[in-house]
């Protein structure tokens, strides 16, 4: 029985649906996938270079499989596309499986957001062991020829980029900007998710350590930096989110610690919305502040630029911090898509 | 297939690579207690001669090492060459 002298509890709000489309297809491949997902995050670069058979080559995934940017093959992998599509771009060392949820390859932000607010998703994959300007350079090309092929007009593109996958939009934008293609009139709004805008400690951290190893003159500690300098050049452009060729180009290897990033702009014609992960329940707290999502700093996911950065400083109306949260979970997350549905689908039951 | 011969590629030059650096490491560290021999006096001229007959034998071990490495990987090689070449049985 109701206490009179309590108020009743409030009208409970309708669950949000996050479960998976029933016709939602699986994202990702099998094992061998998700372990070439790692490979080429580690020493992608070197397997590029090498023109070996276990290098990712950039493409359209659905279910798994790549999709050839022609007509015919687009048809035939997504026959119920709008004009409306969201490409989602994944982040280091993965493939576009971070998409799913646990348990379920067929539950993603991508699924649900295709029945709330009609984006088709295309889920890209690609060596994130290349720099972050090589891909960015690739994704922009990629996105020039599925403009003229895709079977339907298109009426927007939306860009979504986790982790790493963030620098690799922006840096696309740029190419686009500055070469002038076509797409990029497409793209109005864009998705960061836990993206390192300002950069990612981690890779300084591991830099200076490789650089101590290297200093000391002993055959030992120079091997471990050999082996430490093994990473691929995807995971030293985190140091700083370099996103241009200009930023890495000439640097010297043996001088850790070089902010050499060019600041990029963010175009005007792009609303930017950005999603950062803080490991405790309370933004402010110590755990949070000092490491963020537990890889990326939250002032570095919500491009909270100081001077000395050379980054530009994000709009943060459209900034949100989701607690209690880690930076793999940023990917297949309900409170996070929570979030992305009020920016996305705000009309969506 | 394209897969098997990276796997092989990648195998190939971890071990070869590996066993450079090893060898390297190995050399750098034979050499001090060598050196200190060689400043010994009487001793400068076997102990010179037992560090090179020692780095002889290092590069003979290391470099047949690779060069296993090396023919193993050609072996494999034409094994998936013949994998991948159509059957001359088919019609």
């Amino acid at each position: 029985m109701h206490n009179p002298e309590t108020p009743p509890d409030p009208p409970a709000e309708p669950a949000l649906d996050t479960e998976a489309p029933a016709d939602a297809p699986r994202v990702g491949g099998g094992k061998v996938d998700l372990a070439l997902g790692v490979l080429n995050g580690v020493v992608g670069d070197y397997l590029h270079a090498n023109d070996n058979g276990l290098a990712i080559s950039m493409a359209l995934h659905h279910e798994g499989t790549p999709v050839a940017l022609t007509r015919e093959a687009l048809q035939r992998a997504y026959p119920r596309a709008t004009g409306r599509l969201a490409l989602w771009v994944h982040g280091l060392a993965v493939t576009e499986s971070i998409w799913a949820f646990p348990g379920d390859a067929t539950r993603t932000y991508g699924a649900m957001l295709e029945r709330d607010a009609g984006l088709t998703p295309l889920y890209l994959r690609y060596n994130t062991g290349l720099h972050v300007s090589e891909n960015g350079a690739a994704l922009a090309r990629l996105l020039e020829t599925l403009v003229t092929e895709f079977p339907v007009p298109i009426e927007e593109l939306v860009l979504v980029g986790y982790s790493m996958g963030g620098l690799v939009v922006r840096s696309a934008c740029h190419v686009a900007a500055r070469d002038t293609l076509t797409w990029l009139s497409y793209a109005q709004r864009a998705l960061y998710l836990g993206v390192p805008h300002l950069g990612s400690p981690l890779e300084r951290v591991g830099s200076v350590v490789s650089w101590v190893l290297r200093t000391i003159p002993n055959a030992y500690t120079r091997l471990v930096a050999d082996v430490a300098d093994l990473r691929s050049n995807g995971v030293k452009d985190m140091g700083y989110a370099n996103l241009l060729s200009e930023d890495w180009q000439g640097a010297d290897p043996n001088v850790p610690l070089q902010n050499r990033r060019h600041p990029v702009p963010l175009l005007p014609t792009i609303a930017h919305h950005l999603i950062a992960g803080a490991l405790s329940s309370d933004e402010r707290n110590w755990v949070s502040l000092l490491f963020g999502d537990g890889i990326v700093p939250v002032s570095s996911a919500t491009g909270r630029a100081k001077p000395e950065d050379r980054s530009p400083v994000f709009p943060q109306e459209n900034v949100k911090v989701v607690s209690a949260i880690d930076h793999v979970a940023i990917a297949h997350h309900e409170q996070v898509y929570v979030l992305i549905r009020e920016w996305f689908a705000p009309e969506a039951p | 297939m394209k897969r098997w011969r990276g796997l092989k590629d990648l195998v190939q030059d971890a071990v070869d690579h590996g066993a450079t650096a090893i060898e390297k490491v190995h050399r750098t560290s034979a050499a001090t207690p060598f050196q200190l021999l060689e400043q010994v006096p009487g001793l400068e001229r076997p102990a010179r001669v037992a560090h090179g007959l020692h780095d002889l034998a290092l590069s003979g071990s290391y470099g047949m090492v690779r060069l296993v490495t090396r023919q193993v990987g050609k072996a494999i090689d034409q094994v998936l060459d013949v994998m991948e070449a159509p059957s001359a049985c088919e019609p």
